[in-house]
């Protein structure tokens, strides 16, 4: 039994001096989970302007029936960039930043379970997301939609190397994804700190670990889809061509088999990020905490049998129909049940309204919206209706935007300053909320009636007279009101990096470890490891009875004491992981430019892994 | 990968290597992979385009060879351990030896294989001749992959091992490479038996 | 600065007799494997039905036994069995699913 004495960070002032600062260099090399954070953060977010500037353009073009300003090829590489991009380059990059920035303080660890892998899996999804994109220059963006179908990604119809830029493109992402899962993993499991059993857990944890395993499980399947497609296109193979005897419907299974539980990727740590701020905001616990975990494992679980949802009109016959229709209403069970959690935390509690509250509430409310019309999708009589019209765009756009990337933006404002020092300015945050909120609902919430009214997704435009010009327009205005409070989002952190005010260890009185120590984090993370008798641990501290909450001042390295080396013995910075990455992406550009860089490419690979192989560790 | 030196004042919580838990999930993951090739190859099985089964369908296939190299890919798997034993207990020299003799089976199951595809290849059967070839050579000719890159990390452990990398208490990367190389042949019983005999 | 831990029983001895043992009975196995497609009387007794589910339960022990035995899931912590065994019946249920669909809409067979 520790003895009654609780060690709790002093408030240093605000930037912890080496955590965040460094040269171009220290931030290649770094191994560091908040600095990798950092660059995953920013990167995601740049990718997720450029895929909104793709939605804009789209929206221009969809604002007026028989508009010109964009012609069909052009539009079909705007949607299937727009998706990929927003999937792939940042909805899941955020939620990878908030992994490294939160995992290894909220389980009161040093860092993740391998470093330098970490790092890779940055730079392999930077070269990744920069390849992807070079398509636009290099003859044309990918042009089939973001899960490519098959006959039309073959050769015959999509003869560019648009698709091969997809197709390669994704599997550099993969490998990103699954090693960085690898990682998350291992530390989950194995860097907890004493008495920090599963079930004392903070929820982001859990659902980072959750998603981790989704995500090692799923990704095979697609890579095995689109090594096939690749044979198909180049070594003339059929898999998916009926002339030689395949079947473009084993695409669609072996993409909705991993697309189904990518989309719970998607949700999932949103929804973790959720169960974090509410309690924080409202006072109190999070309601029923064991049966979110296990409805959180459930939805991943069952997040694996239902992917036939997608294919209700292909013709699989009226017994995989039902099977599938079943499944698919048995998975809003688990979520509901953690949307009725949610708002029993809320219930009761000292309700706190700052900013992170507004966007996590804003989460909970559009996710219902969206998981209702997606309980509707699962009924095949309706989705045959709804089929790949607006109704389905609407429908995943509240779960994606409003679910997803209101809860990421819930996490920004929540942690920025634990990560900054400083907090994002309130009136501006509301401000980006308001106009978030009203933009997006304009933008997606007539959708759904344009589906019902017959409207197809993936149309560059339509005559006039079909009933769709006002609401068309209106979620064009809502697109531009969405993009104009980013606007206001990005000044506000920018002008709040430097000038916000201070926020000192714990703005938020928040119950989790990372609150226990400075804003931001020395690059050790705690001072002593923490021994943790709870889910809230913090919340412990301040407030556990029979606790003297000494406050210790802990100094940063190299500092005034004339201490020169680290208080801690952290992992060295390495540049293997970066070149590693180059060579893995070189070799990817050989397949889709000169054959000589798949050499080049593997060389500098193996040289890194005899490099990294070597290196001293730490 | 990074040494435990970084976490000296904090033991694992299960006091399990992060390499050993991480290898077993990528292991989990790659099941999945396999999966996916086993699933193409089993509903493509009887997709020849119309062609004779007997030549250019299952009948190619020829038992006696791949049950060959069927045992040897399973001894080379009781060498492996055996390997890992040895240098476990201290004896460089017989773990460098069973080490040696795993890759010298996994060569010759590879030989076998390039002469199973050339010969299909000599008598018509190529990966676009029909769905049948080209899942064959798909599935076989991953696992194959799988094969030749242990191969080589199993001579660089053997090289690694001259330079005091394992000694009996730190024999992790000999674990490792035995984890990866059991997984290849656990791979190849389902392939065997799924594509070979059934 | 203490080193890193290691588990006890890396100092004990390690015998080769287990692992050879195994390795004949997976031998043993195998052989039982590779003949029964050449014993018609015996496949046509057991049905196509049948056969298949022989085989299977042929292969399933032996990949537990290579499981169990060469990648010491028997010994080790039953983390490492789940994080194997999760993803292997996921698979199988999906290979499984979908093999049924395509045996029902196009024909395939085992």
């Amino acid at each position: 039994m520790r003895p009654a004495r609780c060690r709790l960070m002093a408030t240093t002032t605000v930037a912890s001096p080496r955590t965040f600062q460094g040269t171009a260099w220290t931030w290649i090399t770094t191994v560091d989970h908040k600095r990798i954070a950092a660059l995953y953060l920013v990167t995601s977010l740049l990718f997720f302007g450029l895929g909104g500037v793709e939605a804009l353009i789209m929206r221009l073009q969809l604002a007026r029936p028989e508009n010109a300003l964009v012609e069909s090829g052009r539009f079909a590489e705007l949607f299937t960039m727009h998706g990929t991009t927003m999937v792939f380059l940042a909805l899941m990059p955020l939620s990878a930043a908030f992994f490294n920035l939160l995992v290894p303080l909220m389980i009161g660890a040093r860092d993740v379970a391998f470093p330098r892998l970490n790092a890779l899996s940055y730079w392999v999804y930077l070269f990744g997301g920069v390849f992807l994109n070079i398509s636009f220059l290099a003859g044309g963006a990918p042009d089939a939609g973001w899960f490519g179908y098959a006959p039309l990604t073959s050769t015959g119809f999509a003869g560019s190397r648009g698709i091969d830029f997809w197709i390669f493109g994704l599997q550099i992402l993969g490998v990103s994804s699954i090693l960085a899962s690898i990682n998350f993993i291992t530390t989950i499991i194995n860097l907890r700190a004493p008495g920090m059993s599963l079930r004392r857990m903070p929820l982001f944890v859990w659902m980072t670990l959750v998603t981790g395993f989704l995500i090692i499980f799923a990704f095979p399947v697609i890579t095995v889809g689109l090594i096939l497609l690749a044979f198909d296109r180049y070594l003339g193979t059929s898999f998916f061509l009926p002339a030689g005897g395949g079947d473009p419907v084993l695409w669609q299974h072996l993409f909705w088999v991993f697309g189904h539980p990518e989309v719970y990727i998607l949700i999932l740590p949103a929804m973790g990020i959720v169960s974090e701020v509410l309690p924080t905001f409202a006072r109190k616990p999070l309601f029923g905490y064991a049966v979110v975990t296990y409805s959180g494992a459930s939805i991943a679980l069952l997040g694996f049998g239902v992917w036939t949802h997608h294919m209700f009109t292909v013709g699989l016959g009226p017994i995989a129909d039902t099977a599938f229709a079943a499944s698919t209403m048995l998975i809003a069970v688990p979520t509901g049940v953690k949307i009725f959690n949610w708002i029993a935390t809320l219930w009761g509690g000292s309700i706190s309204f700052r900013t992170p509250l507004w966007f996590a509430v804003g989460m909970v409310a559009m996710f219902i919206m969206g998981g209702l019309t997606g309980v509707s999708l699962g009924s095949p009589p309706v989705d045959t209706q709804v089929q790949d019209t607006y109704y389905v765009v609407g429908h995943l756009h509240y779960v994606l935007f409003g679910g997803s990337v209101l809860g990421l933006f819930a996490g920004i404002y929540y942690w920025f300053p634990k990560f900054t020092g400083r907090l994002l300015h309130e009136g501006w945050g509301k401000a980006h909320f308001v106009l978030m909120l009203v933009g997006m609902n304009l933008t997606f919430l007539p959708m759904h009636n344009l589906g019902i009214d017959g409207m197809p997704r993936r149309i560059y435009t339509y005559p006039t007279g079909m009933g769709w010009d006002l609401w068309n327009m209106v979620a064009t205005v809502g697109a531009f009101l969405i993009a104009f409070s980013l606007l206001i989002f990005t000044i506000n952190a920018v002008q709040s990096i430097r000038r916000g005010r201070v926020a000192g260890n714990d703005p938020w009185d928040g119950g989790t470890l990372e609150w226990t120590t400075t804003s931001p984090p020395p690059v050790y993370n705690f001072a002593e490891i923490p021994t943790v008798a709870s889910v809230y641990p913090a919340w412990d501290l301040k407030r556990g009875a029979g606790h003297t909450c000494a406050t210790v001042t802990v100094p940063a390295y190299g500092d005034d004491n004339g201490r020169t080396e680290p208080l801690v013995h952290m992992p060295n910075p390495s540049y293997w992981p970066i070149v590693f990455a180059a060579g893995l992406v070189l070799a990817f550009c050989g397949l889709v430019f000169h054959q000589i860089f798949i050499l080049v490419g593997a060389v500098t690979m193996g040289v890194a892994l005899f490099g990294w192989i070597e290196e001293p560790a730490a | 990968m990074s040494a435990h030196a970084a976490h000296a004042e904090h033991a694992t919580t299960t006091g399990l290597d992060h390499r050993k838990i991480g290898m077993w999930a990528m292991l989990g993951s790659e099941c999945m992979f396999f999966g996916s090739l086993v699933l193409v190859n089993l509903i493509n099985k009887n997709n020849l385009k119309g062609l004779d089964p007997a030549h250019f369908g299952h009948g190619i296939l020829d038992l006696v060879l791949t049950s060959s190299t069927t045992f040897v890919l399973l001894t080379s798997s009781l060498a492996m351990v055996l390997a890992l034993a040895a240098f476990r207990n201290g004896n460089k020299p017989w773990g460098r030896f069973w080490l040696a003799v795993v890759m010298l089976f996994g060569l010759i199951f590879l030989g076998g294989q390039v002469y199973e595809f050339s010969s299909f290849v000599h008598d018509g059967l190529t990966p676009s001749t029909n769905l049948f070839g080209a899942s064959f050579f798909m599935l076989v000719g991953f696992h194959g992959a799988h094969v030749a890159l242990g191969v080589l990390w199993l001579g660089a452990t053997f090289v690694y091992s001259f330079r005091n990398y394992f000694d009996r208490r730190h024999t992790w990367g000999i674990e490792m490479a035995g984890l990866y190389w059991h997984f290849v042949d656990l791979v190849w019983v389902a392939i065997f038996t799924l594509i070979y005999l059934i | 600065m203490s080193a890193p831990s290691h588990h006890g029983d890396h100092v004990t001895r390690h015998s080769y007799r287990g692992y050879v043992v195994v390795a004949l009975i997976l031998s043993a196995i195998t052989i039982v494997e590779v003949l029964i497609p050449s014993l018609a009387a015996l496949r046509s007794a057991l049905g196509r039905f049948g056969t298949v589910a022989l085989l299977l339960v042929l292969s399933f022990t032996k990949g537990a036994g290579v499981l169990m035995y060469y990648m010491h899931l028997r010994r080790d912590s039953r983390l490492f069995t789940g994080l194997f065994m999760f993803p292997f019946l996921i698979a199988s249920a999906i290979v499984i699913i979908v093999f049924v669909f395509y045996a029902t809409y196009t024909g395939s067979t085992l």
